[in-house]
């Protein structure tokens, strides 16, 4: 079991979509894919809390990777990328967590104009390192009552969130967090899968 | 032309290792057109980046060139020891599962021209790009074979001056992982593999004794490297899920050059704990400590005379801790077969 | 659960003719440097083509003199075939080799006598065989010893009973086999094993339930067959698991209508040919396992194949192999 990423966000009334943190472990990446991996990272979870509804969570198959997403009501949002192993529910008991604490250390009127350089929050980097133990992980499992009752929406894929007619290809090319580095290595990943 | 640009590569490549000879990865970089005059090749950090585009020239140049010179080995081209080296070693950073070019690197080594050492390196090398190259771990074992056997045989030449070397040996080998009970006959018997291997893995261990007998180079060079072999494996576990190369390896190596001692068994058993409950649905590593833990049961006896462990102390706290498991992670499968595994145990003993 | 699912759009209906027009055309691509990478592997690749063309009723597309005259150069002065002119003879591709002559009823064109001892020379003392000169030993290269012999009507010059017991000292306690003792079970070594103990007349040797019960674990909610727990569907292992489920009797054991629909769905309805998984490159050796498991499956547009030889049945007939385990024990 393994956690890849760990990102706050904030999705304002008009849908635009703001990074506040994000935390990444990427050592068990290729040293020149670590880059590209961490964009796609970023990339993946900023679509996630644009796609996904206020007050809903949501885990995300795609290919070994599972996307967990949870948005509040008041449009602040977080995304833990790990793999199938990672139990869905410390996943998300963990993303309650995160924004519990973020909300505690800034307020939302914030949220919509605060820099990712500007925010201080080392707690997403030390939980994405914590968790990644599978003991840490289920101590966190026995305080289950934590988690509300809203129901986890799965999607075999990211393009089951994407609105109809949209392709994720062309998300990808029009993506202007993602370098053309990043773009290339996403097409020759494609091409021999 | 293609040709001239597959030669130009090819020297690139052989200047890079000769630049920075501690590069321990490499890989190839999405660039599938040749940018103006930039080198495709990329080396930071003592990781190596090839673009994609130049993989495939480089290739075509050194793999047309072996496969000449081997096809008409008695005939004209001449090509150095030193020139096969490099070739192959490109040919095999593309393609490792070109069993042909590892066999002229065993040649190699057999006449001489390349060291064994290095081989390890580049297979190591090899497996941070393709941690399932089948052929590159068939490879290391026959270079742990013969690491095994040049030890055996160079102890057998000194075992005359045994008794000067005394005091090295306990030094020179601080291999925690070797049982030094039982001689190595009887260890041999026990589980059924070539006494003469039994007796360099034991030999070794002995440490303070037999292992006197063994010259420092190679005693020294087969202590390192079957502990590193270890790690070796740890890698590739943890670069690819389920990695059925990488284990069975592991099990050789267990087997075959630390002769199953309880020592080694027990640690692996230890070691593999914390692997295996981060990685919930690799049967392959379930499947590894079932190895370890049916050879652990054929020596119940000496498990208690040496090691104050009963066996049945050893599959209850397997029992416990797999059944911990499967109450966190009900949904895996590797997990419940373990458990299955670990009945059949406590029915028979 | 790792699994996939079917896309909605995936084929439906068994394109046998693209099929054949894409292995009839894969050798016009000899430049590629697809093909250069996959010399290492042409002897077998050869008997993949091959097989699925007769498979498919459509061997005669193929220039039987060059396929001949191709697999002869091969063969080296010890006897050993390599997988093309200038690699290392090897028993994997030398069944290969064998194979494909005995498809064209043309073994006569290989030195028969240094090929047999070169095999049997490569039988360790404890039974186990290893793949070339230099050592490394693998319930795979049983197998091909085994079958190449056979095919050759020559398992005289090995010794049988001890290979068996090398075959049998791998079984686990799943039921499964691994490439060496106390190796993990995997799917494709247990056809290799499964197949030497039915070429032998050693069946009996198997604890049927058990193996057949593990081998039907195997299928996923997809439909699909994975190699191993925990593992990905695979068209492959609609062949590797099916044939020895086949073999010891116990095809019945699995949903044939979804895995049916698994395989069909990795073919490509553009260039013909079949891949692991529905959306992935074709190639030739799942075209010739998809061809083949559906086969097993009872599809009859598709040659009736042997579980245990993976040829044609009526190959297998002609030369008066059985492979069930009321023949005589050897
Ligand atoms: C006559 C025929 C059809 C075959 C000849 C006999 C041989 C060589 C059979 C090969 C059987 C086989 C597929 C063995 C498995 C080898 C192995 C250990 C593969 C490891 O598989 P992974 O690489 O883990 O597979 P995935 O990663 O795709 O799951």
């Amino acid at each position: 079991m393994r956690l890849f990423a760990l990102t706050v966000a904030y999705k304002g009334s008009d849908g635009k979509v703001n990074q506040l943190k994000a935390a990444h472990e990427l050592s068990s990446f290729g040293y020149f894919q670590r880059g590209s991996i961490r964009e796609f990272m970023d990339f993946t979870s900023k679509i996630l809390v644009e796609r996904t509804a206020l007050c809903s969570r949501a885990s995300v198959k795609e290919q070994e990777y599972i996307c967990h997403v949870y948005v509040r009501r008041d449009g602040l949002g977080a995304v833990l990328i790990g793999d199938h192993e990672y139990q869905q529910r410390v996943a998300h008991t963990l993303l309650n967590k995160v924004l519990d604490e973020f909300t505690a250390k800034y307020s939302s009127p914030q949220w919509a104009i605060l820099k990712e350089s500007d925010v201080n929050f080392p707690q997403l980097q030390d939980y994405l390192q914590k968790y990644q133990n599978p003991k840490e992980a289920d101590a966190m499992t026995k305080i289950q009552s934590e988690l509300d009752e809203t129901k986890i929406i799965l999607h075999n894929t990211i393009e089951a969130v994407l609105q109809r007619g949209e392709k994720l290809d062309d998300l990808v090319d029009k993506s202007e967090g993602l370098s053309m580095q990043s773009k290339a290595f996403y097409k020759t990943a494609k091409k021999t899968n | 032309m293609e040709d001239a640009r597959g030669r130009r590569l090819f020297a690139d490549l052989n200047h890079a290792f000769r630049k920075d000879p501690l590069i321990d990865e490499y890989d190839f970089l999405p660039v599938t057109e040749p940018q103006n005059n930039a080198s495709p090749l990329l080396l930071v950090e003592h990781k190596l980046g090839l673009e994609l585009w130049s993989v495939r020239l480089l290739f075509r140049y050194a793999y047309n060139r072996l496969m000449n010179w081997r096809d008409r080995n008695q005939a004209s081209v001449f090509i150095d020891p030193q020139e096969l080296i490099h070739l192959s070693r490109a040919v095999l950073m593309v393609n490792p599962d070109c069993y042909t070019a590892w066999n002229i690197r065993k040649e190699l080594i057999e006449n001489g021209d390349l060291p064994l050492a290095d081989d390890l390196k580049l297979g190591q090398l090899i497996l941070s790009k393709f941690p399932k190259s089948a052929e590159t771990f068939i490879h290391r074992r026959w270079l742990f074979q013969r690491l095994v056997n040049q030890c055996l045989s160079s102890s057998n030449d000194s075992t005359a001056s045994a008794d000067g070397h005394q005091e090295n040996g306990g030094a020179l080998l601080c291999m925690d992982g070797i049982d030094i009970a039982l001689g190595p006959e009887a260890n041999a018997l026990a589980n059924g593999i070539r006494p003469e291997a039994a007796a360099a893995a034991v030999a070794l261990g002995e440490g303070g004794r037999a292992c006197a007998a063994l010259p420092l180079e190679s005693s020294r060079l087969l202590a390192e490297n079957l502990h590193h072999e270890l790690t070796v494996c740890d890698r590739a576990a943890d670069s690819y899920a389920s990695n059925y190369y990488a284990w069975t390896h592991r099990a050789w190596v267990v087997r075959y050059c630390f002769n199953c001692s309880l020592q080694v068994l027990l640690g692996e058993l230890e070691r593999t704990q914390t692997w295996t409950m981060k990685h919930v649905s690799d049967h392959s590593g379930f499947h590894y400590r079932q190895f370890l833990l049916s050879n652990l049961t054929k020596h119940a006896a000496r498990l208690h005379r040496q090691y104050a462990k009963s066996l049945s102390g050893l599959v209850d706290a397997e029992h416990d801790f797999i059944c911990d498991l499967v109450q966190s992670f009900p949904s895996h499968e590797a997990l419940w077969y373990h458990r299955k595994f670990v009945f059949h145990l406590m029915m028979k003993s | 659960v790792k699994d996939i699912t079917l896309p909605d759009n995936a084929p439906k209906t068994l394109l046998l003719q693209k099929h054949a027009d894409y292995i009839a055309a894969y050798g016009n691509k000899k430049d590629d440097y697809e093909y250069i990478m996959t010399e290492y592997l042409r002897m077998n690749g050869m008997y993949w083509g091959l097989t699925a063309l007769s498979l498919a009723g459509q061997l005669d597309r193929m220039d039987k003199k060059e396929v001949i005259s191709f697999a002869k150069s091969c063969q080296t002065e010890g006897g050993g075939v390599a997988c093309s002119v200038g690699h290392d003879p090897h028993m994997l591709s030398t069944l290969s080799a064998v194979q494909i002559l005995t498809l064209y009823d043309a073994v006569d064109n290989l030195n028969v006598e240094t090929l047999v001892s070169w095999v049997a020379g490569l039988q360790q003392d404890d039974g186990s065989f290893s793949g070339d000169k230099w050592g490394e030993v693998d319930t795979r290269f049983s197998f091909c010893a085994v079958a190449c012999l056979s095919l050759l009507g020559r398992l005289d010059a090995i010794n049988v009973d001890k290979a068996v017991d090398f075959v049998l000292s791998c079984m686990n306690f799943d039921g499964g086999f691994g490439c060496r003792p106390g190796s993990e079970s995997h799917s494709g070594q247990i056809y290799c094993c499964v197949g030497l103990l039915a070429i032998t007349g050693y069946l009996h040797k198997i604890n049927t339930d058990q193996l057949g019960w593990w081998l039907c674990e195997r299928q996923l909610p997809s439909g699909g067959l994975n190699g191993r727990p925990e593992k990905l569907p695979d068209v492959c292992y609609s062949w590797w698991v099916l044939a020895s489920m086949a073999a010891i009797g116990r095809l019945h054991w699995i949903d044939k209508d979804k895995l049916r629909a698994f395989m069909l769905a990795c073919q490509d309805e553009e260039t013909g040919g079949f891949a692991d998984r529905p959306g992935d490159m074709v190639d030739p050796f799942h075209t010739l396992f998809g061809l083949a498991g559906l086969s097993l499956l009872g599809d009859e547009s598709v040659q009736p194949v042997n579980p245990v030889y993976c040829m044609p049945e009526n190959i297998i007939r002609r030369l008066n192999l059985s492979t069930t385990d009321d023949a005589e024990n050897s």
